[in-house]
């Protein structure tokens, strides 16, 4: 069976900040951080200010993106991250 | 005699000059017009989102659904009004279509036994009611035309701050309606009122991405298309809706700044469009104006020499 993807798409007020396959995803939420990998249940949940990690699944480095609060929303391997503000920060060593 | 002449082409070389600056106000508000339905399609991907997860969220919250945010306040008397028109004019009826519409709505909201409080965007509503002595609550100037995330996040602070403050606050308001225009399509632009606050509907059918009917979600089962899954929320049902629902705001109110802005320059490419036809139309009245009056110069002068010369031959 294929190995399944995520497909994590993160957007802020002004576009779409990054798009695209991934492992493996993590976020900062409210009361702690969370992992997501394929197969999560859906989960709506409220993100804190902080970094989300996502990890490519092409191999590439891992990409930070920077957000400053907002939400994110999981439901079968798609997740949408809307945060208020969005900055991509240069993808991790 | 010549006096009328060098009048007529003052005035054409006058004309001509607007005529150019109509023109080029034409141009910039057509360049601006393609930024300003950029940024309303950019922040699209969230709104959607945005409002899809506010859907959700409110059919798990299930019966008990409770929040400031979606309940009336009956026993608050006043409405928060707020106006968003244009801060510079050339825009055709742009502005007087948005405040006659909001100053009809705010006598029926007076007849009703309401009070008003305004907030105003754009320099040209609030130097409407300046003038005739309307207080206004609140303005904000200056990006009418090229509103911003910030902006939006501000009126909005402020508007919902008016709306969840306690009863007796002296800027409390039970209700929040917004008066925008309505960005159809390039030709055409209406001006529309839209109830904001308590949350109770998302009209905009014309938009097949703006979905969701908050509280119709809520009260009964899903009757749009999709049902929603089970979800978990983190941290809880209400702790994400308490986190959603102003954002939505915001997102709400920036959609109506955008389409206001896109709207102010659709109206202000139309009216400078007509300004330069006219402009060209005078261009062309004076012309044949100042050939005539040359043409009658020159006759004039010509009977003028024939009637001398002929005095001359009389008199030999």
């Amino acid at each position: 069976m294929a190995e399944r993807q995520l497909r994590v798409t993160v957007a802020d007020w002004a576009g779409q900040v990054w798009s695209g396959q991934a492992d493996f995803f993590t976020a900062p939420l409210v009361d702690g951080g969370i992992g997501i990998y394929p197969r999560h249940e859906p989960l709506l949940a409220i993100l804190r200010e902080g970094d989300v990690k996502i990890v490519p699944a092409d191999g590439a480095p891992d990409v930070l993106v920077h957000v400053s609060g907002g939400f994110l929303s999981v439901d079968s391997d798609i997740v949408t991250v809307v945060a208020d503000d969005a900055r991509l920060l240069a993808p991790a060593k | 005699m010549a006096g009328s002449q060098r009048v007529y082409r003052a005035r054409i070389k006058s004309t001509e000059s607007l005529k150019k600056i109509f023109r080029a106000m034409e141009l910039i508000a057509a360049s601006r017009i393609g930024r300003a339905r950029d940024a309303a399609a950019r922040q699209r991907p969230y709104a959607g989102a945005l409002t899809r997860a506010v859907g959700l969220a409110a059919s798990h919250a299930g019966e008990d659904l409770r929040h400031p945010l979606l309940t009336e306040r009956p026993q608050v008397k006043r409405v928060a009004l707020a106006v968003m028109a244009a801060d510079r004019g050339m825009a055709g009826a742009y502005t007087a279509n948005v405040l006659r519409e909001a100053e009809a709505h705010a006598a029926e909201l007076v007849e009703a036994g309401f009070e008003i409080d305004r907030y105003v965007i754009g320099r040209r509503a609030l130097a409407y009611y300046d003038f005739r002595g309307v207080p206004v609550k609140r303005s904000w100037l200056g990006s009418s035309d090229s509103p911003t995330f910030d902006m939006a996040k501000e009126i909005a602070t402020t508007l919902l701050g008016a709306f969840t403050a306690p009863d007796d606050a002296p800027d409390a308001v039970g209700q929040l309606h917004v008066v925008y225009t309505h960005f159809r399509n390039m030709v055409s632009q209406a001006p529309r009122i839209v109830r904001m606050l308590p949350l109770e509907f998302v009209e905009d059918t014309d938009d097949p991405e703006a979905v969701s009917v908050v509280t119709e979600h809520a009260a009964g089962p899903a009757t749009r298309a999709e049902v929603f899954p089970l979800y978990s929320f983190e941290p809880s049902p209400e702790g994400v809706l308490d986190a959603l629902l102003p954002r939505y705001v915001r997102s709400r109110i920036l959609d109506c700044l955008l389409q206001a802005a896109a709207s102010e320059l659709a109206g202000r490419q139309r009216a400078m469009h007509t300004a330069t036809d006219n402009a060209q139309d005078l261009v062309r009245k004076y012309t044949r104006l100042a050939n005539r009056a040359r043409q009658d110069d020159i006759t004039q002068e010509i009977s003028e020499i024939v009637s001398g010369a002929d005095a001359l031959a009389a008199g030999r």
